[in-house]
């Protein structure tokens, strides 16, 4: 609605001097002036536009001005038309006037007075006006309250909804919530609070948290709601909380501040979560860890209690040997010395002394050996060394041993790597001792060191013995392996498993092989470096 | 330094061998002093001067390492050592205290002579 829309006034009379006369009257008015000279004229002008103003002469040819005011209020449109009859006043049509008292309607006598007609129809103009604005204003009210309710009814549905979704979840997650003010009366609890501690919602609005958990449990609340509320963050808490059927949990409970619109903590929301299997399982898994852990100090320390004891038995057993061996061997050294005539027998059994004196000490060495082994330090410090010469002292040691077993060095004259020559000599030693013991009818045992290339060494001891059964010759290598333990027992099965070792650890390789003509023939490939070499993996199985 | 004029020493805790050595270095014509412990062996040559000295490691009373540490820091001259020991790595016991060589117990008479005589003659 605008204010400066056209106010239509319709003026009937069927005297066109008139119309033209209360033109004039009204032609500073503002009006839209619409005339009109008979009913029928009227009601065609009534049609065809809005009118706020019917200003009507009453008598009228054809139609009168009753009759047409009439019809007019017949159309719902024009129900509260203003209508303006002039006329001679006369009893009977003031009478006929009061018909339409509930409508606008006002009557002004003949001769028409000017100023009156005028003031007359600015009364009526306006208070269309006002009434059209009244109208609008209603109009835009009532859209703007339909608009507001709309919005309304949509943000509770909303609300609803959400706070549906809420509960749904406050009364079905397995974690334990309340909600408290700052004194700690209870809000809300969800069904796993009521569950808990045995009182439902209803029953626990308004009432003190603190009275509804054993002593212990409510003096931490205590502590822990007012540190939430002091510090204003949420904080993590772990409590230890019986349930009803006596099983203390534990649990993690997640504390926040609840604010108001200024920000002052108004109460707390709480979350607690079941964490005793989680925590079972970590506690379980710290004490494997911690059973463990003593259990690889008591390994560590039972390996360190045994290499202790076999290294001091070791020494106590090497002391009385070296003094029986010493003995032995003086009292020889007397007997050829002073070239006395010693029975052949007391010779002989001089020489057994100092030989099983000597396996005795080997066989302590072994014992020795095995228990460093597991401990990966059997090899010393590496020097460059002759092989050969290593080969040529044990072959003079071993020849004055036997008498039946004819030990000759083959290969190359300078054969050099570097070893520890303790160790390499160690595995010799031992391989010259098993062809002498496994070629029990004697015979020769060819010992051949030589260059293969300029990266490997290789040592070999061929005797021509009893070999080894094909059956048994996967395992000669293994600890405690005896491939003749019923018909030759004789040392403890160590050592070819040590030379095997102590070969590996220099990255080499240890081999038997089984000649047509029999005898077996242990072949030790070694790097002339094997400190330049990538240190491998200990093989599990043996190397045949 | 001469072991015409001065004994060798010996240095021991077993008895046996002790004797054994004592006779074995007396009939190559040595003169020999023997200690059953480190302690032993510094109250000897306290009084009599070693030419050699062949050194047990593991002994009651002193063991051999201390009694290195002590010679060692005593005026000089001092005579070479020789370790004899049961220990698996006779060379790193006699690393250990700056030996001069080593034996391994239990030895050969014939092997032991030879590195005396390197030393003593």
């Amino acid at each position: 609605m605008t204010t400066g829309e056209q106010i239509n006034i319709l003026m009937v009379d069927d005297q066109p001097a008139k119309l033209l006369s209360y033109e004039v009257i009204l032609g500073d008015l503002d009006l839209n002036l619409i005339k009109a000279t008979s009913g029928r004229e009227a009601l065609e002008q009534l049609l065809k536009q809005d009118i706020a103003i019917v200003l009507m002469d009453v008598s009228m040819p054809e139609i009168d001005g009753f009759e047409l005011a009439a019809l007019i209020r017949q159309h719902p449109r024009y129900q509260k038309t203003a209508i303006i009859f002039i006329s001679a006043v006369r009893l009977t049509e003031l009478d006929r006037l009061k018909g339409y008292e509930s409508g606008a309607v006002d009557y002004i006598p003949v001769p028409v007075i000017p100023e009156i007609l005028r003031a007359k129809v600015s009364v009526f103009a306006d208070l269309y006006r006002k009434t059209r604005q009244l109208e609008a204003l209603n109009r835009d009210l009532e859209q703007r309250v339909q608009e507001r309710t709309a919005a309304l009814e949509a943000n509770t549905a909303q609300l609803r909804e959400s706070e549906e979704r809420f509960s749904i979840i406050l009364q079905n997650t397995s974690a334990i919530i309340y909600f408290i003010d700052a004194d700690g009366r209870c809000l809300h609890v969800n069904r796993g609070f009521e569950k808990l501690f045995g009182v439902t919602n209803d029953e626990a609005r308004g009432q003190s948290i603190y009275t509804m958990a054993p002593a212990e449990l409510a003096a931490a609340w205590q502590v822990s709601h007012a540190h939430v509320i002091c510090e204003n963050a949420t904080a993590e808490f772990e409590e230890v909380i019986t349930g009803p059927d006596g099983v203390k949990r534990t649990y993690t409970s997640v504390k926040t501040p609840l604010f108001d619109i200024a920000g002052m903590p108004t109460g707390i929301v709480n979350v607690s979560t079941d964490i005793t299997e989680r925590k079972q399982a970590e506690d379980e898994r710290a004490e494997l860890l911690r059973r463990e852990h003593e259990a690889r100090l008591t390994a560590e320390s039972a390996t360190q209690i045994r290499d202790d004891f076999l290294s001091v038995a070791a020494h106590e057993l090497k002391t009385p040997v070296t003094g029986l061996r010493a003995t032995a061997q003086i009292i020889a050294r007397k007997l050829q010395r002073n070239d006395m005539q010693a029975p052949q027998w007391l010779s002989d059994g001089l020489r057994v002394i100092d030989q099983q004196s000597e396996r005795l000490t080997r066989l302590i060495s072994q014992l020795l050996d095995v228990s460093r082994l597991d401990q990966q330090k059997l090899s010393g410090e590496r020097t460059l060394t002759d092989l050969r010469a290593i080969a040529e002292r044990l072959i003079a040691l071993f020849s004055a041993r036997t008498s039946r077993h004819a030990l000759t060095l083959l290969g190359d004259a300078h054969v050099k790597a570097t070893v520890d020559p303790v160790a390499i000599e160690q595995v010799l030693s031992n391989l010259l001792d098993n062809a002498i013991k496994y070629s029990p009818e004697g015979g020769r045992i060819d010992i051949d060191v030589r260059q293969i290339d300029h990266e490997y060494v290789r040592l070999s001891v061929r005797d021509h013995g009893i070999g080894i059964p094909p059956e048994k010759r996967s395992d000669v290598f293994e600890r405690f392996y005896q491939a003749h333990a019923n018909e030759h027992r004789s040392g403890l099965g160590l050592g070819l498993y040590i030379s095997r070792q102590i070969v590996e650890s220099h990255q080499g390789a240890i081999t038997v092989e089984f000649p047509e003509g029999g005898g077996a023939r242990f072949v030790v490939s070694l790097p002339v470096n094997a400190n330049a070499l990538e240190p491998i993996a200990p093989h599990d199985a043996t190397t045949v | 330094m001469s072991c015409e004029q001065q004994p060798i020493l010996l240095v021991d805790d077993d008895e046996v061998i002790l004797s054994a050595m004592e006779i074995l270095l007396a009939e190559e014509g040595y003169s020999v002093i023997v200690a059953n412990n480190g302690k032993e062996a510094l109250a000897r040559i306290e009084a009599q001067a070693p030419c050699l000295i062949l050194l047990d490691m593991r002994m009651p009373v002193m063991d051999g390492w201390t009694f290195a540490d002590l010679y060692r820091r005593s005026p000089g001259p001092h005579a070479p050592i020789i370790v004899m020991t049961a220990a698996h790595d006779s060379r790193t016991r006699a690393e250990e205290i700056k030996a001069d060589d080593f034996i391994a117990k239990p030895f050969d008479i014939d092997h032991l002579l030879e590195l005396i005589h390197q030393y003593a003659d």
